[in-house]
């Protein structure tokens, strides 16, 4: 954008005065122009009507003035003529050209005149639009201001609004842990008590078959054999996997670690027996390994259940 | 080639050989550009290669003026390069019978603290038995190890260490 | 193993248990290895019964943070606690085997009688049995509670372990701040978990090797301020100090012997790095080793009667063992390019060395029985190993960035943990024997 002039631009109201005062100036100056542009119009005609007219009446007075003389040599009065004639038609002549330089003059006048008047137009016109410009930008300006406002107040609200979300799903979210934790507790208590209840049933379901079946079990001794491989692979897994060795284990482990169960499989008893040459550590996650168990393994295996169980526990190093 | 191009060139030229001269190392002296306007003192100026002169100790032209020697990793062998300094100073002690040196052992980071006490006095000591069979009195010289403790550079790589890796020549007494 | 020998094994194995339902009603099984794993534990936030207000870390957080350093405890995330019991009768101990605790810790804080320090009463369950494994109370003076934690930890340490705990131990270690003028070394001691920092001694001159007395109340150090090493041993309760050696060349790597009447040292009069017991009483001194190489940082076997420490005689440092009553050296370390320093289990069997390779130094423990090397950390700048007092952590000095820090590691080397202490360049722990 170039500004019109340098120096501080105009405000609104001292542009408006200045463009007055143009047209109050254009007003008086439009006035005289207009009368002398008259009075020249109308000398115009008259030269013009004037010469259409004159030219006949002003022919013959030089041809009267010729004739004073009686004897006269014709050679010369046709030179006087001739003379006489071509006065005329210089002055004719000259009176011609004065017209034309006047009417020139008077055109060129008019359109020195128009040009101005034009170039005055022009140049408020231009003003005009100049100011309709600055206007216009002035209004972008206050536009883009109240727009970056507005943003601003948006995004404040938007971020109070986030920061009141941020914190009441924090609430939320403590508040659904809380719950979840009290739940949690209620259904391992549910669970633990269920479980209980079905060992327990399991345990008086498994005796009672036990005792039913108890003489067939010479009689399918072969079977049994089989049978009581998967019992002991199943203890030894759930076993190793519940043994959380501690770092103090050290390589050459053993221990020897005595269980009494009761049909159902819940471990009654779980002593270190005979040897065992780890560390109080060791020795206590040796019992752990069982006593962290509800129950051994005991459905499907009733035909091979045993009392007792001896457990050799062994470490090598890794 | 006319006149102007030639002293083009010849400033170039000047400009790069004063940009390429090597950065002084912190713990060698740099070497000193000669002066040139002539030293106010009317005494001459001493002879480098004097080591019994005593001015020499400030005079970057003489060994003199060097006091530290640097060493390998976990060594304690003098380098050859080092050899010319000792004898300086062994040549200075020789001739001044009042004169005392302290020789400063100190070793890099790396290793255990007591065992780099041992290495710097190791260091220590054969700078020592260098000078004395140069003429330094056995009561002109004194070892004291410092071990890692008292590092010239603190940054752990390569070039840090073996700044640390020296033997200080101290005089106590001139 | 070859495949035909294992399946061999397998076979006799399967007759074996084939046969052994039939000929006893009971049956044998073998669990090997198990699964690696630290003791799970729960440790209760203390209910606070007590007019003053709760400082900011809890008695509970003090003693899980203790266990979990020694790598032997695996104590459940204070988030995952959420029962909060207080008494016995309120242990639901269904809740706790589910959440697979074996260990259950709950306690109290509250005014001692006096009305000035704190009780802690507490008390160990274990979670299977619901057995009690110990029920105790601690009293512990004003402003003392961290130390009433860590004697909570020790308890529970040693009830599960078997060993003595040592978290309400302390540690030594050398500080230095500033260069060349304005260089600035201390001598500080601190709680076992690096909280409390005291200096014991201040010096504008290197200070180095700090070692315990036995009963804790000592401290031996190397001190530069006569412009020279010098061997000084200093009361830590009352800073009175006596000057033990400063003869010419070294005098260094200064330890005490267990019974404390001793102390081992490095003395270079005769011209190289030797080794010296010195009677503390008489001041009588026998000369341990006679080599041209550097021999030094002597440190003595629990038993008193061995002295281990640094020699390069084999062209490189590493660890030798001599009578401490005097006889031939004898090389400890078989393998790496770089072992020193050397800090003796109370086992008598593992020894910690820092240990380099390269431009690289970590911790290692030598096995004297299985004649091997376990690397504990990671370096690359690793020094000055000592090991706790029960054996269950080692700690070590350690760079991170230009500064010097310390770091705890369990003595399996799976947890490693960075002690809070003061600013500079932190060096040289030595950690104190068990104060009772």
């Amino acid at each position: 954008m170039t500004r019109p002039a340098p120096g501080p631009a105009p405000t609104a109201d001292t542009g408006a005065a200045a463009r007055m005062n143009l047209r109050r100036e254009f007003r008086t100056q439009m006035g005289p122009l207009g009368l002398s542009l008259g009075v020249h119009l109308l000398i115009a005609l008259l030269v013009v009507l004037g010469t259409i007219n004159w030219k006949p009446f002003r022919q013959p007075r030089p041809v009267g003035l010729t004739i004073e003389a009686v004897i006269v040599d014709t050679s010369e009065i046709l030179e006087q003529r001739q003379e006489a004639q071509r006065a005329a038609a210089e002055a004719e002549r000259r009176e011609r050209e004065a017209e034309r330089r006047q009417r020139e003059l008077e055109a060129q006048r008019e359109r020195e005149a128009e040009r101005q008047r034009e170039q005055a137009l022009e140049q408020q016109r231009q003003e005009a639009l100049e100011e309709q410009r600055r206007r216009k930008e002035a209004q972008d300006r206050l536009q883009q201001l109240r727009m970056e406002r507005e943003r601003k107040r948006e995004e404040e609200r938007l971020r109070q609004q986030r920061e009141l979300d941020r914190v009441r799903q924090e609430r939320e979210a403590a508040e659904r842990q809380r719950q979840l934790e009290e739940e949690r507790l209620k259904q391992l208590e549910a669970r633990k008590q269920a479980e209980a209840a079905e060992q327990r049933r399991l345990a008086a379901e498994a005796e009672r078959q036990r005792q039913a079946e108890a003489e067939r079990k010479a009689a399918q001794a072969g079977r049994i054999a089989s049978l009581e491989d998967e019992y002991e692979a199943a203890i030894r897994q759930v076993v190793t996997q519940n043994w959380l060795r501690p770092p103090t284990a050290q390589a050459g482990l053993r221990c020897t670690l005595r269980i009494v169960q009761i049909p159902g499989g819940e471990i009654i008893s779980a002593n270190i027996a005979g040897s065992c040459n780890g560390d109080e550590a060791t020795r206590r996650s040796i019992v752990a390994a069982v006593e962290r168990l509800d129950a051994l393994p005991y459905r499907g295996y009733e035909d091979v259940f045993k009392r007792e169980i001896t457990f050799i526990f062994r470490y090598d190093g890794d | 080639m006319n006149t102007a191009l030639r002293w083009l060139v010849a400033i170039t030229v000047a400009m790069a050989i004063a940009a390429c001269q090597p950065k002084p190392k912190p713990d060698e002296p740099a070497p000193v550009v000669e002066d040139t306007t002539p030293p106010v003192v009317t005494e001459a100026a001493p002879d480098p290669r004097d080591y019994t002169d005593s001015r020499n100790f400030d005079n970057p032209e003489s060994l003199l003026s060097k006091r530290v020697i640097y060493f390998d990793f976990d060594k304690s062998v003098v380098k050859p390069e080092y050899r010319p300094v000792l004898s300086a100073h062994s040549a200075y002690l020789a001739a001044h019978s009042t004169a005392r040196v302290t020789l400063e052992g100190h070793a890099d980071e790396r290793g255990t603290r007591e065992y780099n006490l041992g290495l710097g006095e190791r260091r220590g000591n054969s700078a020592m038995g260098l000078m004395s069979a140069q003429g330094a009195r056995g009561n002109q010289l004194t070892v004291v190890s410092y071990g890692e403790e008292r590092p010239v550079c603190r940054v752990s790589d390569d070039d840090c260490w073996s700044q640390n890796r020296r033997v200080e020549i101290v005089y106590t007494a001139r | 193993m070859t495949e035909n020998v294992k399946n061999n094994l397998l076979i006799l194995l399967l007759l074996w248990l084939a046969a052994t339902p039939i000929a006893h009603a009971q049956l044998t099984i073998e669990i090997i290895s198990g699964n690696p794993s630290a003791l799970p534990i729960a440790i209760v936030p203390f209910q606070w019964q007590d007019a003053r207000p709760q400082p900011q870390t809890g008695v509970a957080e003090i003693v899980s943070n203790d266990l979990y350093r020694s790598g032997l405890f695996d104590p459940l995330d204070e988030q995952d606690i959420v029962d909060r019991p207080h008494d016995a009768e309120a242990i639901r101990f269904g809740t706790w085997r589910l959440l697979k605790v074996d260990y259950i810790v709950i306690g109290t804080v509250r005014p001692a009688p006096d009305g000035m320090g704190h009780e802690l009463v507490y008390q160990l369950f274990d979670v299977h049995t619901q057995e009690n494994l110990l029920s105790q109370v601690t009293t512990v003076g004003e402003g003392d509670l961290r130390f009433g934690a860590h004697r909570v930890a020790d308890a529970i340490y040693e009830t599960l372990t078997g060993v003595p705990g040592a978290f309400s131990t302390r540690i030594a270690y050398v500080t230095a701040t500033g260069t060349g003028g304005d260089a600035r070394y201390e001598l500080v001691v601190a709680d076992a978990d690096g909280f409390g920092p005291q200096t014991v001694v201040g010096s504008p001159e290197p200070l180095l090797s700090p070692a315990w007395s036995p009963d804790g109340r000592r401290l031996a150090y190397v001190s530069f301020e006569k412009g020279n090493s010098a061997i000084y041993v200093q009361e830590v309760a009352t800073g009175a100090r006596e000057l033990v050696s400063s003869g010419k060349g070294i005098n260094g790597a200064p330890s005490f012997s267990p019974d404390g009447r001793k102390m081992a040292l490095t003395l270079s009069r005769s011209g190289n790095p030797e080794i010296y017991v010195r009677d503390l009483e008489s001041g009588r001194e026998t000369q341990l080793t006679q080599h041209w190489a550097i021999d030094t940082e002597p440190t003595w076997s629990p038993d008193g009667k061995t002295v281990y420490f640094t020699s390069d005689r084999g062209g490189k440092p590493q660890i030798y063992k001599v009578p401490s009553g005097g006889g031939n050296p004898e090389r400890v370390t078989l393998s790496g390019n770089y072992n020193a320093r050397a800090s003796v289990a109370p086992d008598g069997r593992r020894i910690a060395v820092a240990q380099g390779r390269g431009n690289e130094y970590r911790i290692a423990v030598w096995d004297t029985e299985s004649e091997r090397f376990t690397v504990l950390t990671p370096g690359v700048l690793d020094e000055s190993p000592s090991f706790a007092p029960n054996g269950s952590m080692v700690l070590y000095a350690t760079r991170e960035g230009m500064r010097g820090v310390l770091s705890a590691v369990s003595a399996d080397g799976n947890v490693r943990q960075r002690l809070i202490l003061s600013e500079g360049d932190v060096r040289e722990p030595a950690w104190s024997p068990v104060i009772r």
